[in-house]
């Protein structure tokens, strides 16, 4: 199966989420792949926590659900981020990229 | 639609609870699957069997269940809060929308918002009585719905009051009340740092505050001991109030010495904050023991034996006991008492009343007065709403083009009509509020004229959370009853025919219209004729106090027995001040009696019987009710005897003690015989009374339709145990009775410097007073009447303009093709009058309906007084012809070519 999968980093997945709808509406199924594939396979969200997230923000109105139909004519929810939640993400990503980057300073400091 | 509407409701409902409903488990289901189905889509296109991608795919989406029910619950409190947040915002905009069309309307709207505060205000103010005296429970007092009045029967009749035997008897043998207290109130002179104050209070027994279960503040309540012998224990428990107000709020009150009628008493207690007896009616300042009956209320007959009934009882039930047990039981008892005590008690027995916090003798009355007057403020809100349903149906109908397109444009009716409902909802809150001003502000007024100012504190009419809440439900009430009209115009709507803009008269002259005028006009009729009948029953009730000239007539009360008086010295004082008063200037005539009113009735009555009739069978006596006069009483009155001769300053001590009685005695003890000459024996006098005058029969009780009651007039300076009590100085004045006033008080000073003079008041006014009730029903029956009457008339006249302004067409053509002036007139008008005698008739039927019931409420309403009927049904069609005249005249006025060339 390739290589081996990480779990998420906690509190990373809204924000996943948020940049997997960046680009236009996704159901369910396409944002947990977009993030796979996204990360070349190395996160792996749980479908046991990717759905009460998504309704979980849906009801904090960062996301606006709607019915569609997918490319098999199947009923589906899709999801787009609401203007908070547009706002959020752009939060979210600075302040992850803020903290990754002392992370990594951290870590990567030579031991004195 | 009618379908569709419901299911929508449900949904709504659905939505508004916690239950997830069967759309958002199905949603979720749906999202859930969908992704399972894709996932083995992929597995398979990756080259996966078919069924073990299946597998794989369920495999790794875990516990479906548990996820279902994560998202179906995060879910349905999304779908609660959406629906409550788009409930809120479309009220505010609603509300918004409302209160911008009423700012475009100004005039509109202070109309409805007066006239609603009107309606609202009258029924809150009223409310407030009710819930002065019959709903709000009295501070300080435990359980009062345990305590139970008791009361004394005879021959199973009455609701009288008990012996000090009785009430020991009944305290100490009875085994369904936790406690029976015993209490009389009274009206003390509280003396002391300047000038003497009346204070009400009570006599009670040494359990009174156990029973009513309150506490003090201070200090004790009283001891068994206390009770008895009479006279040795001068002590006192004060309220609250009075501790604050009148001593400071003195910590070191306990064991100071208070001056009542002029005696000193020891203060031992201050009772709780706030209790100030257990009466709704009255209030007090001070309680002292039984024992003290003679210092406290000297004008009583009172006794700790078993001589005078003066004593109300009242006990606690025990747990567990109820009212019909308690009764039995007391009857068993009673039968045991009239066999120990076969004299005193044969025929006696007890009565039970539940609600203590009204007086025995007005109990009923008050609640028939309150509920009286609830309906009529009842009735006047019902003529309030009919009257801005036509407004408010004026101006829905005012904009039916409007509406007619936004329904033809799709919208739903209940869209169409929510703004419509919450500018009214708006509206009703306004005048609910300016109501409830209106309401604070005439409860007092109607309490201080009601009541006087002197006693205007004994009832706390304050706005609490029980007239807040009637006042919002009343309002609400009123808010939805005027929208109904609307609701029903909009629902009828004919879309088609509102487009075509002009729509024909006669079908939008609806008959909605029509009845709430009808209505309005019955409806004050009604209330007016009640008013009326009311009114005719107290001028008819004033008649018989025949009295001369009452305006001239002056009334002072001086009570000497409060100075320590004892029947000798008060005689004297009594005979002198008759004279002094006598020689004053402006004085014509000066009499005595023991009270001002002119009527066959006192708080103790008296047995007697004719000497003739003591057989050797045993006595049969006659209950009869008495006061005590002074010489020339009859004369100073200005009414005539029947016979014999009034009383004369002979009449005193030593001489031959003699009486005058009433028709109603007289024949009652000798039936068709002349009763002058004939002695009476009185149950608690040695010698036989010669009756030397036969008095006509006035009214027994100061209400309407009283009948007359056996009665007799003893003379003051003969000696008796009423004569050291208060009395009343009756004057005739040649003019103005006021004017005599400071020298008969200077009169008073002469004889006694401690002596006050108490209620200084005209006959009239003493009448006119003791029928407050009756005026106060009939003069709110009669601001109702009016109020409903002018609304009525607005109504009328609204309508008819109305009807006008939607025929000026028809009305111009007709006077184009030669029409006459009077014709067009002619129709107007008798269209409105037919309303006018439609209401007229049908408010006539519904009057003589209510008129029973009225006269259930108020004794002697005589239902059938045509004067009252045709007179204010002219009222009613005079107003109703001039509130469709003006319109009509309007109407003549049409100019044809105007109206023409309009179209």
């Amino acid at each position: 199966m390739g290589k081996p999968h990480d779990s998420l980093i906690p509190g990373t997945l809204n924000v996943l989420i948020l940049k997997a709808l960046s680009q236009g509406a996704l159901h369910g199924y396409a944002i947990s792949k977009w993030i796979q594939q996204a990360s070349e396979d190395v996160l792996r969200v749980e479908e046991g926590v990717l759905y009460p997230a998504l309704h979980k923000l849906e009801k904090e109105r960062w996301l606006r659900a709607e019915w569609g139909v997918n490319d098999t004519g199947r009923r589906a929810k899709f999801y787009s981020p609401t203007p908070l939640g547009k706002r959020k993400l752009q939060a979210e990503v600075a302040r992850w990229k803020r903290s990754s980057q002392a992370v990594s300073t951290v870590l990567d400091a030579e031991e004195a | 639609m009618r379908r569709r509407r419901s299911v929508s409701l449900m949904k709504g409902f659905k939505r508004l609870f916690r239950w997830p409903s069967p759309d958002i488990r199905r949603d979720v289901d749906d999202e859930l699957q969908l992704h399972i189905e894709m996932k083995t889509r992929d597995l398979i296109d990756a080259g996966v069997d078919p069924l073990a991608a299946r597998v794989e795919a369920r495999r790794r989406f875990g516990n479906l269940r548990s996820i279902r029910r994560r998202c179906t619950r995060v879910q349905s409190g999304h779908a609660r809060i959406t629906a409550r947040r788009e409930f809120v915002d479309g009220l505010w905009q609603d509300l918004r929308i409302g209160a911008r069309t009423l700012r475009k309307s100004p005039g509109f709207a202070v109309v409805v918002v007066l006239t609603l505060a009107l309606g609202i205000g009258a029924n809150a103010s009223i409310f407030s009585f009710v819930n002065a005296y019959l709903l709000r429970p009295l501070p300080g007092i435990t359980d009062p719905d345990r305590l139970v009045e008791l009361g004394r029967t005879q021959e199973g009749r009455g609701f009288d009051a008990f012996s000090y035997r009785e009430f020991t008897d009944y305290r100490d043998r009875n085994r369904v009340f936790s406690g029976v207290m015993a209490y009389r109130s009274v009206v003390l002179d509280l003396g002391g740092a300047g000038e003497t104050r009346r204070v009400r209070g009570a006599l009670v027994s040494s359990n009174y505050f156990v029973v009513l279960g309150t506490h003090t503040a201070l200090g004790r309540t009283f001891s068994i001991d206390e009770e008895q012998p009479p006279g040795a224990h001068p002590v006192a428990v004060i309220s609250h109030s009075l501790w604050q107000g009148r001593f400071g709020a003195d910590a070191d009150i306990l064991g100071t010495a208070l001056t009542l009628n002029g005696r000193s008493f020891i203060v031992v207690g201050v009772a709780a904050e706030g209790f100030r007896g257990h009466e709704a009616w009255d209030t007090w300042d001070i309680w002292v023991p039984l024992s003290m009956f003679r210092e406290a209320s000297p004008e009583a007959l009172a006794s700790l034996g078993d001589l005078f009934t003066w004593l109300t009882l009242v006990g606690r039930l025990e747990p567990g006991i109820s009212l019909a047990l308690a009764q039995t039981e007391m009857n068993t008892l009673a039968r045991r008492l009239e066999q120990v005590h076969p004299d005193e008690n044969r025929g006696a027995g007890v009565a039970l009343a539940s609600d203590i916090t009204l007086p025995t003798g007005w109990r009923t009355d008050a609640r028939n007065l309150l509920a009286l007057l609830m309906a009529v403020v009842g009735l006047v809100l019902l003529v309030v709403c009919a009257n801005l349903s036509n407004l408010v149906l004026a101006r829905t109908t005012g904009r039916r083009g409007e509406i007619a397109i936004r329904l033809a444009l799709g919208a739903g009716r209940a869209r169409v009509l929510r703004p419509l409902l919450s500018e009214n909802i708006l509206l009703a809150l306004l005048g609910g509020a300016v109501g409830l001003v209106l309401a604070v502000w005439s409860a007092d007024l109607l309490a201080v004229w009601a009541f006087g100012e002197e006693e205007f504190d004994r009832v706390s009419l304050s706005l609490d959370g029980r007239v807040l809440a009637f006042t919002l439900l009343v309002t609400i009430v009123c808010g939805m009853a005027v929208s109904l009209a609307s609701a029903l115009r909009v629902s009828g709507l004919d879309i088609a025919a509102a487009m075509k803009g002009r729509v024909n008269a006669t079908i939008d002259r609806s008959n909605l219209r029509n009845l709430l005028v009808i209505s309005q006009l019955s409806v004050s009729l009604v209330l007016l004729t009640s008013a009326g009948l009311l009114m005719e029953t107290l001028r008819t009730f004033q008649t018989p106090f025949s009295v001369f000239e009452p305006d001239k007539l002056l009334l002072v009360s001086v009570w000497p027995s409060h100075q320590g008086y004892g029947d000798t010295r008060a005689r004297i004082f009594y005979r002198l001040l008759q004279e002094g008063v006598a020689g004053l200037p402006g004085v014509r005539s000066v009499s005595l009696a023991r009270g001002g009113m002119p009527i066959d009735q006192s708080l103790f009555g008296e047995r007697v019987t004719g000497e003739d009739r003591e057989g050797t069978t045993g006595v049969s006596w006659i209950d009869a009710d008495y006061t005590v006069v002074a010489p020339k009483y009859f004369q100073t009155l200005g009414v005539a005897l029947v016979a014999g001769r009034d009383i004369t300053p002979g009449d005193r001590e030593g001489a031959a003690p003699v009486v005058i009685v009433n028709e109603t005695l007289a024949h009652r003890l000798w039936p068709g015989e002349d009763p002058l000459g004939k002695r009476i024996r009185i149950s608690n006098e040695r010698s036989l009374r010669e009756v030397v005058g036969l008095a006509k029969d006035r009214p027994s009780q100061a209400g309407a339709g009283a009948g007359a009651h056996p009665f007799l007039y003893y003379p003051l300076f003969q000696p008796h145990p009423w004569a050291r009590s208060a009395s009343t100085l009756h004057i005739r004045t040649t003019g103005n009775p006021m004017g005599v006033l400071p020298a008969v008080r200077r009169e008073v000073q002469d004889l006694d410097a401690n002596l006050p003079i108490f209620e200084p008041r005209t006959m009239i006014k003493e009448i006119s007073d003791t029928l407050e009730d009756q005026r106060m029903a009939s003069a709110v029956i009669g601001i109702s009447g009016l109020l409903a009457l002018v609304l009525a008339a607005a109504g009328l006249y609204g309508l008819m303009s109305y009807a006008v302004s939607e025929r000026t067409r028809e009305i111009g053509i007709r006077v184009a093709l030669g029409a006459q002036l009077s014709d067009v007139l002619g129709q107007v008008v008798k269209q409105g009058m037919k309303m006018a005698l439609l209401g007229t008739g049908i408010g006539l039927l519904a009057t003589l309906a209510l008129t029973r019931v009225l006269s259930n409420l108020m004794d002697g309403v005589n239902d059938m007084n045509p004067a009252v009927f045709v007179g204010v049904s002219l009222v009613l069609i005079g107003v109703a012809f001039v509130a469709s005249y003006l319109p009509a005249r309007r109407a003549a006025q049409v100019d044809p070519m105007a109206v023409l060339r309009a179209e």
